[in-house]
């Protein structure tokens, strides 16, 4: 009974036929937000939307944004026509020539060092954290994007990229480089060479991480003096430790065996608050934990999670990058209590 | 036997083709904090989970940079089902209870999770892999009712 249930709840997706507003809802609207206003991603009003070939929309949908939050989909065809046709909401798409655009890519290069890098970062890399989020205040209303994420080089053309350096997108700080600042067709030409250089072969098979899920740790001591030791420990790294739990507290009657796996939560607030800048949704990896067991036969181990397959469900490449030294350190903290 | 080998490729074939590997499970919900909360609260009971308790992020209250002091992690399960589970594989218990991250974002309120097929990799059975696809199962349908709710 149980299992038709669960059959009939997988196959209704397989035989919907939902419109580009439904597709939009169940797919983006988390991100991009109930009015395509932005949210982790960035805004998609119409007058944004009003550059994009369809293209650059298509190849966006299906790949994403590799090491910047947004995901590939495994929509059809026909899906990604209808979403596009509801993001364009009656505005007509513009059509690129997609012949690559020559220029010097150093002239390009002290441009962009002129010009962009101050919002678009160093290495194009794209503001910390990404799009507009409204929890909050970053010093700019919406995150640049990265100019050098794979996935949008592989999306963009040429011709599209000039198009938004000369002419800005509306409404937004993407000013019209035209208007503002006078750019000539050689120097927008250079500009957008230097941006094509930084496209790889592109990609979308994800690697996956050759390690496990789970580090598990024998313990030498008992459960108690683990679990003090794991306490010091962590203080010691410089983390907030808060009060002991039973794995199962609040789920079940309290049991005598409940006292046998013990969770000691620890945080450091200052690394929290710079990954919540990257990536609000960092609550999903909290507290850090180790769990202590005892098992039937006496044998005490800890058990940590191995973060870096966490990490990894972010796609968020700066959050990557930000992590490995907190992964180290808890790897040390427990070695310190083994030893 | 049948509808549950039926179930089990059923899954597989939705999980491969509509959830991108593993990437978080995220719902926006149109209505403010703490009726997300309430409505997360009676969805998880409905379910036949039960909360057991929350956890505050105050680290980021007094953070110049957070607007709000709406971030909560609420952490559910199945007494009984988690425990025979992580006794059977101790890994599964740094994983236990389930939770989903709630935090506030101007007028609405996101719902966040990991999916629970992450686990997959820890355990060796079919039964307790389906075990494991149910939790999946239930995890996205308590986000989605919840957003449901308060759908204009
Ligand atoms: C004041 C900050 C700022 C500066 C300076 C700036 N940009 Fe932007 N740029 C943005 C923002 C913000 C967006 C996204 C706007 C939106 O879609 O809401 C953007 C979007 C873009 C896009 C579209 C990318 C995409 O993913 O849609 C390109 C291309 C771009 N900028 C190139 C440049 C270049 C080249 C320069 C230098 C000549 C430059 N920008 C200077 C803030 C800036
Ligand atoms: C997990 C969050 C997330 C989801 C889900 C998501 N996106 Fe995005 N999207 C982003 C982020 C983040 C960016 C900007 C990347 C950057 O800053 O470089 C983006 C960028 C885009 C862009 C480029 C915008 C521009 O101005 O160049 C388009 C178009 C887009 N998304 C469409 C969609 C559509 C359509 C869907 C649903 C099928 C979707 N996104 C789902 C996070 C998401």
């Amino acid at each position: 009974m149980k299992y038709k249930f669960l059959l009939i709840l997988t196959i209704i997706p397989l035989i919907s036929f939902a419109g580009g507003r439904e597709i939009y809802s169940e797919n983006c609207e988390k991100c991009h937000g109930f009015s395509r206003q932005g949210s982790l991603g960035l805004p998609l009003y119409r007058s944004t939307i009003a550059n994009h070939s369809d293209r650059y929309l298509q190849r966006t949908i299906r790949n994403g944004r590799p090491g910047r939050v947004m995901p590939g989909f495994n929509l059809s065809d026909a899906q990604v026509a209808k979403l596009i046709r509801f993001l364009r909401a009656g505005v007509k798409a513009p059509k690129y020539d997609t012949a690559l655009i020559k220029g010097d890519i150093g002239a390009g290069q002290y441009t962009y060092e002129q010009y962009c890098k101050r919002c678009h970062g160093d290495n194009l890399e794209g503001g910390q954290g990404t799009g507009k989020n409204f929890s909050w205040q970053k010093d700019r209303e919406v995150s640049p994007p990265s100019l050098s994420n794979q996935g949008f080089l592989y999306a963009a053309s040429d011709q599209m990229i000039k198009h938004i350096i000369i002419n800005g997108i509306e409404d937004t700080e993407m000013i019209s480089f035209a208007k503002e600042f006078n750019f000539t067709d050689q120097m927008t030409n250079d500009l957008v060479a230097y941006i094509r250089s930084h496209q790889k072969e592109f990609n979308s098979g994800e690697d996956t991480i050759d390690e496990p899920l789970v580090f598990i740790y024998k313990s030498p001591h008992d459960l108690d003096a683990t679990v003090s030791k794991l306490r010091e420990s962590a203080a010691a790294y410089n983390f907030r430790v808060y009060p002991n739990r039973t794995l199962f507290e609040g789920l079940g009657e309290p049991n005598i065996e409940d006292n046998k796996q013990i969770v000691v939560r620890f945080c450091n607030f200052k690394n929290m608050q710079e990954f919540l800048k990257i990536d609000p949704r960092l609550g999903v990896m909290l507290p850090c934990r180790a769990t202590v067991v005892e098992n039937d036969e006496g044998e005490v181990s800890i058990i940590i999670e191995n973060y870096k397959h966490a990490l990894r469900r972010f796609n968020n490449d700066q959050m990557n990058e930000s992590a490995d030294e907190l992964i180290q350190k808890m790897q040390e903290m427990i070695e310190e209590v083994l030893w | 036997m049948v509808a549950r080998i039926l179930v089990l490729f059923a899954i597989l074939l939705s999980t491969s083709v509509f959830s991108n590997h593993n990437e978080l499970l995220i719902e926006r919900v149109n209505t403010k904090f703490s009726y997300t909360w309430l409505a997360l609260d009676k969805t998880i009971k409905a379910h036949n989970y039960k909360p057991a308790y929350l956890q505050r992020c105050d680290f980021a209250l007094n953070e110049r940079h957070y607007k709000t002091d709406k971030y909560r992690i609420l952490f559910f399960g199945k007494y009984d089902e988690m425990k025979s589970m992580s006794k059977k594989y101790p890994g599964l218990a740094v994983f236990f209870p389930l939770k989903i991250t709630v935090m506030e974002e101007g007028k609405h309120t996101l719902i966040i999770a990991t999916p629970p097929i992450t686990l997959l990799p820890l355990v060796d059975s079919g039964e307790d892999s389906l075990t494991i696809f149910r939790w999946q199962e239930d995890m996205k349908s308590i986000l989605r009712q919840v957003k449901s709710q308060y759908e204009k």
